[in-house]
């Protein structure tokens, strides 16, 4: 491997290694070396195995070889956020709460990617609980953005961010509540895919709203999203959130382009969420290059963001809260600083509220859903861009801003983050595809069709390039 | 003497079984009140048949085509 250059993606290494053109055991080195060598500065890891990745691959190398290559992910590094359990290692979710809780056995979700063979290597920065941090007062550090690492990764599965846009892995699992796998993504210019609401497991990953919660991949590109979807997406009954739907084969439409297909651009939606002027004209410029592609870009209105938000900084405190009453009561110093104030916020939460939550959330997913009646995606924003500078971070105990990404929390469709331009500071900028429910495949379909076109994944972070 | 909202807010923390320390009390304060008006909108009348989504309504739906 050419140490000089970004790492391959998942698509790249998949290639390379079925044609005997890369070793499991090499690539898992060059990722283990530059996990260790970034660290320092990104402080992407809670934790890094080395001993279990190398063992992974070695084995990994050895079936390969020898005619047993299970699949297209097999021998390929890949991370965990720190709430995903693996059998054997901590999941401390960044807490000092969970400092000894060793899992007894693989979420749903590791299982199928052990299962693939991908080969661990290590477990992931988060805000503590998945919260929004950062905080500076629990035993890990937040992740850093690697574009600038004076500025925020973005929420919680940041560390996951952080690590697949340096370069050190090209899969890494994150979970999303209110746009903790789309934000990171949109802050580090990553891929990032929140699956609908029920189509990947959230079995063995710590809960932080159970109504809310999505687990999902961050990746490079959008082929590799397609590629960990295959893989992670399919019915758990022990997952009682879990949708027992057939999984298309994601990979067989993903280039079949936008000739033909209606995107609805929520332009407004945008602007009205303090979208400014220079990521607005980037916004713009990707509706007019899917118009250019073939697709009929039309404006569509979405319902008031602050119905959105009403409902998702309703449901999400309330059932955060009541996972987390009894600590909070109990020993409240536990917890940093700003998670404490904000899981505080759901015990102000009434039963009525909670119950009027519901009942608009269900009415915007049926006024959402009817918008995929006349399109057959959305396009949008996903928050407000580009990164702040982490001494600029929010951390109060209520956000002034809450992202677009989190409509689509309340209202369970599948959404995707990619980059659409970069800001003049030279951080990354997102744009958002929506689909209807279960219908990820147009949605991996749109944006590729968008990322191929625009080729903003050819620029990577100094630091993806650096000798590992 | 207190305010109606320092009353309300006292009411809330108490119900919720929480301690706030002294010099949070403001900022907790102030963050329950944005939330109260951020939630105003859930006031809104709803028709007796606008039932509670106890999950998300995802029933694969067509699209159009």
């Amino acid at each position: 491997m050419n140490s000089q250059h970004a790492p391959p993606t998942l698509a790249e290494a998949s290639r390379l290694i079925a044609a005997g053109d890369l070793s499991p055991v090499e690539l898992t080195e060059a990722a283990l070396a530059r996990a260790a060598g970034l660290n320092d500065r990104l402080a992407a890891f809670i934790e890094i195995t080395p001993d279990r990745a190398r063992a992974a691959a070695r084995r990994a190398e050895a079936d390969i070889t020898g005619g047993r290559r299970r699949g297209p992910l097999h021998g390929i590094p890949y991370g965990l956020k720190d709430i995903y359990d693996a059998k054997g290692l901590r999941t401390t979710a960044h807490s000092r709460l969970l400092l000894d809780n060793i899992a007894a056995e693989d979420a749903e979700t590791t299982a199928r990617l052990e299962a693939a063979g991908m080969v661990l290597i290590g477990k992931l920065a988060t805000h503590e609980f998945a919260t929004g941090g950062p905080a500076f007062d629990l035993p890990f550090p937040p992740a850093r953005n690697p574009w600038n690492t004076a500025h925020f990764t973005g929420w919680s599965s940041s560390g996951s961010g952080a690590a697949v846009a340096a370069g050190i892995l090209p899969l890494a699992m994150g979970s999303d509540t209110g746009g903790s796998i789309r934000l990171p993504a949109a802050y580090c210019g990553t891929v990032g895919l929140k699956p609908t609401y029920g189509r990947v497991s959230r079995r063995g990953v710590v809960p932080l709203c159970y109504s809310l919660d999505t687990c999902g991949p961050l990746t490079w590109t959008v082929e590799d999203a397609a590629l960990a979807l295959q893989v992670l997406a399919g019915h758990d009954p022990r997952d009682p959130g879990s949708a027992d739907l057939p999984v298309p084969d994601y990979r067989s439409t993903l280039r079949q382009g936008v000739v033909g297909l209606r995107i609805g651009y929520a332009r407004r939606f945008s602007e009205d969420a303090g979208v400014g002027a220079e990521q607005q004209a980037a916004l713009d410029a990707a509706a007019q290059l899917l118009q250019k592609l073939g697709a009929t870009v039309v404006e569509v209105a979405l319902p008031p963001n602050d119905h959105f938000q009403a409902v998702a900084r309703t449901i999400s405190p309330a059932e955060s809260f009541a996972i987390h009453q009894d600590d909070l009561r109990k020993r409240p110093e536990m917890y940093a600083r700003v998670t404490r104030e904000r899981l505080m916020l759901g015990g102000f939460v009434t039963a009525a509220q909670y119950v009027q939550a519901q009942r608009l959330r269900r009415i915007l997913t049926a006024k959402v859903a009817s918008l995929f009646e006349e399109c057959d995606a959305l396009l949008t924003a996903v928050i407000p861009g580009p990164a702040p500078l982490l001494a600029e971070t929010d951390d109060g105990p209520w956000r002034k801003t809450q992202p677009i990404s989190s409509a689509f929390n309340a209202t369970g469709q599948p959404a995707l983050a990619l980059p659409c331009g970069f800001a003049a500071n030279g951080l990354p900028l997102s744009a958002q595809i929506v689909g209807r429910a279960f219908n990820e495949e147009i949605v991996l379909r749109v944006a590729h069709a968008y990322e191929q076109a625009a080729g903003w994944t050819s620029r990577r972070p100094a630091l993806a390039t650096l000798p590992a | 003497m207190p305010t109606p909202e320092d009353s309300e807010f006292a009411a809330a923390v108490r119900r919720a079984g929480l301690a706030i320390p002294a010099e949070r009390w403001e900022a907790m304060r102030d963050a329950y009140f944005s939330m109260q008006a951020l939630l105003k909108v859930l006031d809104d009348p709803l028709t007796y048949a606008d039932e509670p989504a106890v999950l998300p309504d995802l029933a694969p739906r067509r699209g159009r085509r």
